[in-house]
């Protein structure tokens, strides 16, 4: 008894080699062995769905890419499912990006879903690029289009993109879809909402899901979707399972993992307490 | 007000025209007094400051509106230049450590490698994609656009995610020792991560899916209680620590626009 009470108390000091061997084991082991689980939308994810339905015909919708490859893991499978929904159900998208790499990335997103769908580029999806200038530039943004951003993302004037054709100012769009790994949705809910009344979506990582839920509650969100999980319960509406519901998986023992541990930890801290309150030190 | 030209030749001749009155400005700056300087930079904030708020108080059209776009454009090319700053100071903080043979010389090398590499492939990827190369074929991509798809999709990508995932040990480790429940504050929080936790992976809507998803059982279920959480507990929470954030970031903006920030108003410079 004694010896299982040290055994014990011994886990609220487990070498951090051991924790990264665990958290390593448990977040592999899904490639090895398959494992499904359910996932079950909830109402945010469900919201951005059906305002991505309600985007009225003749209107585009704006895929605001301000992700890069740091969060690609979180930020990727969101658009890549939202993209695919657009396509289906045949709304035309224009790209923009206020960080460099995010453009780049949905870009090779869009193209690798078009030839499933038929979509082609400068009739049913524009690649604008990145727009330096933060708020101030968006602003502009929403009241001319083509003096803000004359060219696409490889120096193509709008004029040789028939798509672009409709698309002069915010009032042309009817949804922003935006995909972020930081703060930047203010920007959009004080130009794109506030001035033009355009509905706006967000897909954010876990980290900072929490400061974005105020907006949802207010309206100046029409949907949410919070991490991996958003874009797994994204492809659940869409009938899908791809990179978002493949990437849940090891995120699933990843989480268990840590629950187990920190629970370990605690344990080991009760015993140890016991151990002292017994001997009346 | 002030419509892009379409003539080439005159716009380089006043983007020329521009670099030279920009550079005799920085001169005369240079050159001048600390007070003076420090006066310029006050005056220059000040203005600044004063249209945005003016411009958008003042029912809308009005006399300031028709320069609303060149400071646009003006804000576009000055986060352009941050760009071009940034790059500089890498090159400059690399570029000594590689002179110098410093300890971290390796590091710096790994910097100018991957940065001229990226730079020349990007550059010849976008203008000249079959340069030095054989003419792509039809099903072919050209030779920079592959080694373009090599650096970003093959190197970058794979190198920041990696740099990002190895947060998920850190914070596994950190929680680990740092979540202890040694008193009921803790132990509520325990209990909130656990069903967080748990309702942000499918696991989690494994482990309740056998309670129904009608009447108030169904609140039990992990996913709906985190739901409950986020939006009733942790909405309120987050919109007052914003509110709070917004009347400081008012507050440092004032202080800013007046040019009160010691640090910001150059101080002794």
């Amino acid at each position: 008894m004694e010896q299982l009470r040290q055994w014990l108390i011994g886990f609220q000091a487990i070498d951090r080699r051991i924790i990264y061997l665990c958290v390593a084991i448990a977040i592999a082991l899904p490639f090895i062995v398959a494992v499904r689980l359910p996932v079950i939308p909830t109402l945010p994810v469900q919201k951005f769905y059906e305002a991505v339905e309600k985007v009225p015909k003749g209107k585009v919708v704006l895929i605001a890419a301000d992700f890069d490859t740091g969060t690609e893991g979180e930020n990727g499978p969101q658009v890549q499912a939202v993209l695919e929904h657009l396509m289906r159900s045949r709304t035309p998208f224009v790209i923009l990006g206020t960080t460099i790499q995010g453009p780049e990335l949905v870009q090779s997103y869009a193209e690798r879903l078009a030839r499933r769908y038929g979509y082609r580029y400068g009739r049913d999806f524009v690649n604008l690029g990145y727009l330096p200038g933060g708020q101030l530039a968006l602003e502009r943004f929403c009241r001319s289009v083509w003096q803000t951003k004359p060219t696409d993302y490889k120096q193509r004037p709008l004029t040789d993109l028939p798509l672009m054709r409709k698309v002069r100012t915010a009032r042309d769009i009817g949804l922003v879809a935006e995909f972020t790994g930081s703060g930047v949705l203010p920007w959009y809910v004080q130009t794109f909402w506030a001035q033009f009344k355009v509905p706006l979506a967000q897909g954010c990582t876990g980290i900072i899901g929490p400061e974005q839920f105020p907006y949802l509650d207010t309206g100046q969100l029409s949907g949410l979707m919070v991490g991996l999980k958003g874009a797994a319960e994204y492809e659940a509406l869409l009938k899908v399972q791809r990179e978002g519901y493949r990437r849940m998986m090891p995120q699933s023992l990843g989480h268990i993992a840590a629950l187990l541990l920190i629970l370990l930890g605690n344990l080991g801290m009760w015993m140890a307490r016991r151990q002292i309150r017994r001997a009346g030190i | 007000m002030l419509t892009p030209l379409q003539d080439a030749t005159v716009n380089l001749a006043l983007v020329a025209g521009a670099i030279v009155v920009s550079l005799m400005v920085l001169v005369v700056l240079h050159a001048s007094p600390p007070y003076i300087r420090r006066w310029v930079i006050v005056v220059v904030t000040f203005l600044a400051g004063l249209y945005v708020p003016l411009e958008f108080f003042i029912p809308r059209h009005n006399f300031l509106t028709v320069w609303r776009d060149p400071i646009g454009d003006l804000v576009r090319v000055l986060a352009g230049f941050t760009i071009g700053l940034g790059i500089l100071n890498l090159l400059i903080v690399h570029g000594r450590h590689l002179l110098q043979r410093t300890t971290n010389f390796p590091f710096s090398l790994a910097f100018f490698v991957g940065f001229l590499s990226m730079t020349v492939v990007e550059f010849l990827h976008r203008y000249k994609p079959d340069l030095w190369a054989k003419k792509a074929g039809a099903d072919q991509l050209p030779f920079w656009t592959a080694a373009h798809k090599v650096l970003f999709e093959g190197m970058l990508l794979p190198l920041t995610s990696t740099v990002f995932s190895l947060l998920a040990f850190f914070i596994v480790s950190a929680a680990y020792r740092a979540f202890r429940i040694r008193t009921l504050e803790a132990g509520l929080l325990m209990a909130a991560a656990i069903v967080v936790m748990l309702a942000n992976v499918p696991v989690g809507t494994w482990l309740t899916s056998w309670l129904p998803t009608e009447g108030w059982l169904k609140w039990l279920r992990f996913e709906n209680a985190a739901l409950w959480l986020t939006t009733q507990i942790n909405t309120p929470t987050m919109r007052s620590i914003l509110f709070g954030a917004a009347v400081g970031g008012l507050g440092a903006a004032l202080r800013i626009w007046l040019s009160l920030e010691r640090s910001f108003a150059a101080g002794s410079q």
